[in-house]
């Protein structure tokens, strides 16, 4: 794929919905990134890295967060990270305190995953041998577990690229056992997971790279993920907010356009809303993108009058009918759907999402 | 990249009477499909009625829903295919979504079915053959004619590519019973007249069985095992797509009274086979309870119990209502009375009142085995419901998940008396090897060599004893102040060492759980006199306990410092790193860059040259960061060298020459009768970084005794004393500079944006941790 930056984020920066470090602490944020390609025998993945780092950036520079919050589990050499490296990152969190640590924590995964079980994900450490990944990966499920009885953050906001393709490990829980909710936790954890790839599906890396873009490297979801998080067309909501369920829509939405168009068979696994909305990011109403449609009249539709709905708003866009072959140019926010009515058929819902590159050309009937 | 829709999509027609309301009209190709909708916001939508068969629709159905305007995702689920198309819902209209819009959404089955979208039976000669085999076939008989053989079972295989040229002779499929004896070599029956299939009958005891077959891929070859339990008065009907080998994993199956034959055009069968592909999803439920054609097969006279195994799984894992309770509870009283000693019934009806138990044999669908899983872990210990050496018991470690069967992998060639099920083995290792992975990066758990003298001990020491002597060295390490002079340790007996460890606390504390370490402490005592060094098959049985005790211990201390602490701040340094994983990480960093430092195509040559700068100074600061911790040995009463710490361990391996320096280790420390002492680096290695630079060595010793006062062995640690000793604060800093570090090395190699920002941002990191390692 040589199109991934072809859906640009909103120019200029834009702004976290509220202080995500306060200065008593009491409103950390933190984040546990982990990115494995360095597999000793299992296939090496060049993805992880980069991709990490992407959503490290963004943690930093739109997240609002503390350079030393963010852990960064990764490895240069064959066989590393393990799994006491996370956990030794967890540690450095602050888990073994038995306190509740801040407002959020993001955890973020890049590298192999499997499906023990349909809702489940097993994180495959680096020194992972193939036929002997019994009690070797954590569980994801009883990672989430933990946190949310523990109520080490009051949210937790989890996204896997990796994928789920069955297998039946045993996976183990992280090393610390709960016995009762940390000092302070309050209340209910509201937590928000996505997943790269449905029950017994593949995640994938872009492909055909040129030597020169080999720095670009990076996974499907991730690439969508950090657009729709820095705001790009279809992740941001009527509020002009990036939350968790405009990001698990945008997300899992271009990630099929991009599977799509790379002849990849990709879905995102069906993303379960948070008990509470997540805000992660605001746009400023100036800065929401506009994407410009290019409606080609055809034989069909020639000098039929032609009307473009925001499904938000309800505000009609109406033009007159036009020759075939000729062009209307119609503009989009994005920050709605909208509906294109064609007179005596079925409207069609027009995504921002799935409209990746401009000038986007859409011969009509 | 957008694009006007084409082909049959979704119709509306004015329907004055819903005013503001919509109709959405939702039509599936087959009435075994379910259908969901979810709004705007990916909220579910209520209130979607079942799917009802379409009047000269075929196998087609439709279901119907009234929502507010507005844009709605609707997802289509059929054999496993799952497919999702934007609607929208116009205020006072009713829109249509076509069958045909649903573009390859089919039912996929081994089954060879009768039935079609359109009505038209397809065009399969299989169909045919095997309703005509099914009836006319005259089973084989495979036991003792005195043997009651009242369970009939017919296997057919679709041959597609080399199959067809090689066929079932070249294949090695069997049929074994739970004794593991080869009940039927079913690739040397005769193949059926048409080359495009493969079929076979037997009439068999009822019972438990497993479907065996080579599978062969690319890359390797094994055997995959499927459970089969064949019940008596029923004729079970297995179908398999067959291309170089039988792939159990396209297994469907079926039941029918004996001597019904298979009927490819009877509802039952087609519900069966969908069924069976939603079960590999997690919403199974959806598929009865939103049909209503498949909820009138289930509330009727049901001739087919294996579609009520099915049922009673898909419901099962659905959450609960009044309607499908009813519904469930009736298709188990049915299931317990026609079929009570099938495994999968047994597992369905866990928590009746009247269930089958103890179990036995695994359930042939994967949801079962769950089920018990979920039993045991509810049930009160010691009612585990399992027989212990049982088939069932048997089952865990291999399974694949490929589907919807219970299915496991064997590796070995088959030598057909092994027992049905049984697992292989896995390989141990050393349990200094599994201990060393486990236990914190400082705890002294490497063998030292055979220079050390370590062979010649004169008192061998069980397991336990050691891991004793090398948990008093871990306490010593991270004590404050000075190092002792003596440490005492409990070596009453293994058993008492390893056993009077309190559970509860090893559990909470350790983070490990109660019926785990439970477990361990329960295998270690049964191998007891066995715990001997060294016994590798011991390793999965001590190991675990090992760590956790291990684990408890170092946190013990932790918590019990924790709770006199005021504030975060200061009890940090107790969750510090030891150093030598810091220097670890330093040097990564410092690989890092190198590797940076040659990618010419991303650097400007003066970051190239920032990149390798870095790269020298990150080694410089792990050189003397490395010089700042503490090698550990222990040895023993006779001053062998038995263990080193990771560091220890890490640089002799470094070494041409590490024989070498244990020898001189051996001879400096065995002639150590003070508690500390200083010599000159290059005494102990004269090519060690501290040696060619003229350090001199702090050596502090510790002598271990027991609870009489006999010496049992020595802790030593060795420092360059040339280099700093952090303090605790230093040591939290630490904790916090060397994952920023990372991150901006990390940044430099990866990120999208220009290195050199990155590169600046680790050079003054690198120069903060050099004012903290300056003496």
């Amino acid at each position: 794929m040589t199109d991934a930056d072809r859906h640009p984020p909103p120019p200029g920066g834009g702004l976290p919905p509220q202080p995500a470090n306060d200065d008593t602490g009491q409103n950390e944020d933190c984040a546990l990134v982990v990115a494995i390609g360095n597999y000793r025998e299992l296939t090496p993945l060049r993805g992880p890295g980069p991709d990490a780092i992407r959503f490290c950036t963004w943690l930093r520079e739109k997240g609002g967060l503390k350079i030393e919050n963010i852990k960064l589990v990764d490895g240069n050499e064959p066989g590393r990270p393990v799994n006491s490296e996370i956990v030794d990152a967890l540690v450095k969190l602050r888990i073994r305190m038995n306190k509740r640590r801040g407002r959020r924590l993001y955890f973020y995964y890049a590298g192999h995953g499997l499906g023990p079980t349909f809702n489940d994900v097993a994180i495959v450490p680096a020194d992972a041998a193939q036929g002997m990944l019994v009690a070797t990966c954590y569980g994801l499920n009883q990672c989430i577990d933990y946190f949310v009885k523990t109520g080490f953050f009051d949210e937790l906001v989890v996204f896997m690229d990796c994928c789920r393709e069955r297998e039946e490990v045993t996976t183990i829980p992280l090393p610390f056992k709960f016995e009762r909710p940390f000092e302070n936790a309050r209340g209910q954890v509201n937590h928000f997971t996505l997943l790269a790839a449905g029950d017994g599906a593949k995640s994938f890396e872009v492909r055909d790279l040129t030597p020169a873009q080999e720095r670009k490297f990076r996974g499907i979801m991730t690439m969508a993920l950090i657009d729709g998080l820095n705001g790009a067309a279809g992740a941001i909501d009527s509020n002009n907010n990036v939350t968790s369920t405009s990001l698990a829509r945008y997300v899992a939405t271009r990630v099929e356009e991009e599977a799509r168009i790379n002849q990849l068979d990709q879905v995102i696994d069906k993303p379960k809303p948070p008990q509470q909305e997540i805000v992660f990011f605001t746009i400023p109403p100036a800065q929401v993108p506009r994407i410009e449609l290019r409606l080609i009249i055809g034989p069909q539709t020639a000098g039929q009058e032609i009307r473009v709905q925001n499904l938000s708003t309800l505000a009609m866009d109406t033009r007159e009918g036009q020759p075939e072959g000729s062009v209307i140019t119609v503009t989009i926010e994005g920050n709605a759907r909208y509906q294109l009515i064609l007179p005596g058929r079925q409207p069609v819902v027009i995504d921002p999402a799935i409209i990746a590159s401009e000038p986007n050309d859409v011969p009509l009937p | 990249m957008f694009r006007f829709p084409e082909g049959p999509q979704p119709t509306s027609v004015e329907v004055p009477q819903l005013g503001e309301r919509a109709r959405l009209i939702l039509e599936v190709p087959h009435w075994t499909a379910a259908v969901a909708i979810v709004d705007n916001d990916l909220r579910p939508v209520e209130g979607v009625s079942k799917l009802e068969p379409l009047v000269g629709g075929g196998e087609a159905a439709s279901a119907t829903v009234e929502v507010p305007a507005g844009a709605y995702n609707v997802e289509a689920k059929l054999g496993g295919h799952i497919q999702t198309m934007w609607v929208v819902a116009q205020a006072g209209y009713e829109t249509r979504v076509p069958a045909a819009a649903w573009d390859g959404l089919e039912l996929a089955t081994s089954m060879p079915l009768a039935s079609a979208i359109d009505g038209t039976p397809p065009d399969d000669p299989m169909v045919g053959e095997v309703r005509r085999l099914s009836r006319v076939t005259r089973p084989a008989l495979l036991t003792d004619p005195g043997t009651s053989n009242d369970a009939r079972l017919f296997l057919f295989g679709r041959l597609a590519g080399p199959s067809k040229r090689q066929g079932p002779p070249a294949w090695d499929i069997r049929l074994v019973d739970e004794k593991g004896d080869e009940a039927a070599r079913l690739a040397d029956h005769e193949p059926a007249t048409d080359d495009s299939f493969w079929s076979c009958a037997f009439d068999l005891p009822k019972g438990y069985y497993v479907l065996r077959a080579r599978e062969e891929s690319e890359s390797e070859s094994f055997y995959r095992c499927q459970p089969l339990y064949l019940c008596g008065g029923w004729e079970s009907h297995v179908f398999l797509e067959c291309d170089r080998c039988p792939r159990l994993a396209t297994m469907s199956f079926n039941m029918g009274r004996m001597g019904m034959g298979f009927r490819p055009d009877d509802d039952a069968t087609v519900a069966a086979a969908s069924l069976l592909a939603a079960l590999a999803d997690d919403d199974a439920g959806r598929s009865v309870s939103g049909a209503s054609r498949m909820e009138e097969l289930l509330r009727g006279e049901l001739h087919n119990p294996w579609l009520g195994v099915l049922a009673a799984y898909a419901m099962s894992s659905s959450r609960p209502n009044a309607e499908s309770d009813d519904l469930l509870a009736g298709l188990k009283r049915f299931l317990m009375r026609e079929m009570g000693d099938h495994p999968d019934v047994r597992a369905l009806t866990l928590s009746e009142p009247n269930a089958f138990v103890p179990l036995d044999y695994p359930p042939m669908i994967r949801a079962g085995l769950h089920r018990i899983k979920a039993y045991n872990a509810a049930a009160s210990p010691g009612r585990d419901p399992v027989v212990t050496d049982s088939a069932l018991a048997k089952v865990g470690d291999r399974l694949i998940a490929d589907s919807a069967w219970t299915a496991w992998i064997e590796r070995e060639p088959a030598d057909g008396k092994r027992p049905a099920g049984d697992p292989e083995s896995v390989p141990v290792k050393a349990p200094i090897d599994l201990l060393a992975e486990q236990l914190p990066s400082s705890a002294a758990v490497y063998p030292l060599g055979s220079a050390s003298g370590a062979a010649a001990s004169a008192r061998p020491k069980s397991f336990a004893a050691q891991v004793a002597i090398i948990e008093a060295a871990e306490s010593v390490l991270n004590c404050e102040g000075e190092t002792p002079e003596t440490v005492e340790v409990t070596l009453a007996g293994p058993l008492e060492t390893m056993l009077n460890f309190d559970r509860e606390t090893v559990a909470q504390i350790a983070g490990t759980g109660l019926e785990m370490v439970e477990e361990q402490f329960h295998r270690v005592a049964d191998r007891l006199d066995q715990l001997e060094i060294p016994d590798p098959a011991n390793a999965q049985a001590v190991q675990s306990v090992l760590a956790a005790i291990f684990d408890a211990k170092r946190c013990a201390s932790i918590a019990s410092i924790e709770s006199g602490l005021d504030h975060d701040a200061s009890a940090a340094w107790w969750f510090s790193t030891p150093v030598e994983d810091h220097v670890h990480r330093l040097r990564q960093e410092a690989h890092r860059m190198r590797l940076l430092r040659n990618d010419k195509s991303s650097l400007t040559p003066r970051e190239s040259d920032e990149a390798g700068a870095l790269a020298e100074r990150l080694d410089g600061l792990a050189e003397t960061l490395e010089g700042c911790a503490q090698l550990v040995i222990i040895a023993d009463e006779e001053g062998h060298l038995l263990y080193g710490n990771k560091l220890l361990h890490e640089r002799l391996q470094s070494r041409d020459d590490p024989e070498d320096v244990l020898e001189r280790l051996h001879r400096a420390l065995g002639g150590q009768s003070v508690q500390r002492l200083r010599v000159e680096a290059k005494e102990l290695s004269p090519t060690s970084p501290e040696g060619k630079r003229g350090a001199m060595i702090d050596i502090n010793r510790t002598v271990v005794h027991d609870e009489q006062g006999e010496v049992e062995g020595y802790i030593y640690l060795l420092r360059a004393a040339d280099r700093k000793s952090l303090s605790p604060q230093e040591s939290t800093r630490l904790d916090t500079l060397l994952p920023v570090i990372t991150l901006h090395a990390a940044t430099a190699q990866h990120g999208d944006a220009d290195a050199a920002n990155s590169l600046a941002a680790l050079r003054d990191a690198a120069d903060e941790l050099d004012r903290m390692l300056s003496y």
